[in-house]
């Protein structure tokens, strides 16, 4: 017969799986990209010196932010101060929603200017490849709210650090691969 | 013949009156009495994992098939491209005209496999589920619009191949409509993979049914599949339907998700049926 779990802390090295095989398939998109970028490198540097490299950095500094307000909420968690958990996931959302309010109205700018997914193969793999992040930008802030809903209560209920560590690696992830695509997209173009 | 349970022949067979109305009840409960060519035989009654094995084996099985009759017959690795003009696609159905017929009628009959399979994840599934059966029962109904989808797209190519010799944009159209119906009902198999994962990393074994990593391996894979958004938006380069990413990376993930899960849910039918205690023998 099957036993009772004593312990089921692990969910982390899970989404490490989730993490890996995510990060495998970007490294094909940064790839990809590259090996287009070398047949028509004029024609990618013209592109990319059209994207605002501000409002890259900005998105940039604001996921930073974001993922550090994250990394003292999993301390709030492992000490169990939950209201440190409340005040830190809140100001991770709340960072974090900026991200998404730049990136709109950067996708409004340069399609008001005429800049589409057809524009040419550059700003094909830009919209792509950012759209493809926002994605997952969107279930990571999902995550977030889901964790703050969690932390709610004044004690955490079992299993909550492992869920907000793993929360949070995937919120990194998110940091990180953005990291990848500001530098790919948007500093090639920078003069 | 089957003897309804308590007849004389019931009660003869196993000496009515030595034992009493309660243990007759129990036995009553877990037995089945099956009398074969006038020998009355007793089998255990219970048996939740019977036929199991035999649906899980399913989806190795379509998959074979599927490589025949969808990727080899059907000239599908990869698709033709979604920038070639409509007499390029018209003469893919006039020169293959009779492999995509065989192609595409293997296929849409060999689709229902699939519902088959997912029935067979469904019973490992409840094996792991506590609360209630809702995330088998959401697998299942995924696995069931699944096979939806490998059935009614090769119904659009087998009509051109039916008719090659119509209009080339009414072919080409025909084509079109299967492949963006076959890629973009993706949210179907996203339900089912999804269900499947939370089910497991909800196990409460110490050692769980299904490893943790493949679980997440299955969650990968939905998420992985909102990349077929962007094919209506390319007919050419790696997006379209013919294009590196979209075929070989997101496409290919359908067929090496069903060969993972397979693996996996076959093994843990294997603990299922060893950790499950033989009945005891009666009669």
């Amino acid at each position: 017969m099957v036993e009772a779990a004593p312990d089921r802390s692990r969910p982390v090295p899970g989404i490490l799986t989730f993490i890996a095989a995510d990060i495998a398939n970007f490294i094909l998109f940064f790839g990809y990209f590259m090996v287009e970028r070398m047949a028509q490198p004029a024609l990618f540097a013209r592109s990319a010196a059209l994207l605002d490299i501000r409002l890259g950095l900005l998105n940039t500094l604001l996921l930073i932010t974001s993922g550090w307000q994250v990394t003292l909420a999993v301390e709030g968690a492992r000490t169990g101060h939950m209201p440190k958990v409340r005040r830190h996931l809140l100001c991770a959302i709340a960072v974090g929603l900026c991200f998404g309010v730049v990136k709109g109205i950067e996708y409004a700018t340069k399609i008001a200017q005429g800049l589409t997914p057809r524009t040419d193969a550059f700003f094909t793999f830009y919209y792509v490849f950012t759209g493809i992040h926002l994605l997952h930008y969107a279930i990571g802030i999902a995550l977030l709210v889901a964790t703050f809903v969690r932390a709610r209560a004044d004690r955490a209920d079992p299993g909550f650090i492992d869920w907000t560590i793993s929360c949070a690696l995937f919120w990194h992830m998110v940091d990180l691969l953005w990291i990848f695509l500001f530098a790919m997209l948007y500093l090639q173009g920078a003069r | 013949m089957v003897a309804p349970v308590g007849t004389a022949t019931d009660g003869q067979e196993r000496g009515l009156g030595m034992t009493s109305l309660a243990d007759d009840a129990r036995a009553d409960q877990s037995l089945t009495n099956v009398a074969i060519a006038g020998v009355l035989r007793v089998a255990p009654t219970s048996n939740p994992l019977r036929y199991v094995r035999f649906c899980l084996w399913m989806g190795p099985t379509l998959l074979i098939l599927l490589i025949l009759f969808f990727a080899l017959l059907g000239h599908n690795i990869p698709p033709y491209s979604a920038a070639l003009s409509a007499d390029d696609i018209a003469r893919h159905f006039r020169e293959h005209t009779t492999s995509a017929r065989i192609g595409m009628t293997g296929m849409m009959v060999s689709g229902v496999l699939y519902l088959v399979w997912g029935m067979g994840i469904t019973k490992v599934m409840e094996a792991a589920e506590r609360d209630n059966d809702l995330l088998s029962r959401l697998q299942l109904w995924g696995a069931g619009f699944t096979t939806l989808v490998l059935v009614f797209p090769p119904a659009f190519w087998l009509t051109a191949a039916f008719r090659p010799e119509a209009d080339p944009a009414i072919l080409m159209m025909l084509y079109d409509t299967g492949w963006i119906m076959f890629d973009m009902a993706f949210s179907l198999t996203m339900l089912q993979v999804t269900a499947f994962a939370l089910c497991f990393l909800n196990d409460w074994r110490a050692e769980p049914l299904i490893p943790r990593p493949v679980c997440w391996f299955a969650i990968w894979v939905a998420v992985a599949f909102m990349g077929f958004c962007f094919l209506p938006f390319f007919r050419d380069g790696p997006f379209s339907r013919s294009g590196f990413f979209n075929y070989w990376v997101e496409f290919s993930l359908f067929f090496w998700a069903m060969l993972i899960l397979s693996i996996f849910t076959l093994r843990a039918l294997t603990r299922l049926q060893r950790d499950t205690p033989a009945p005891a023998p009666h009669g």
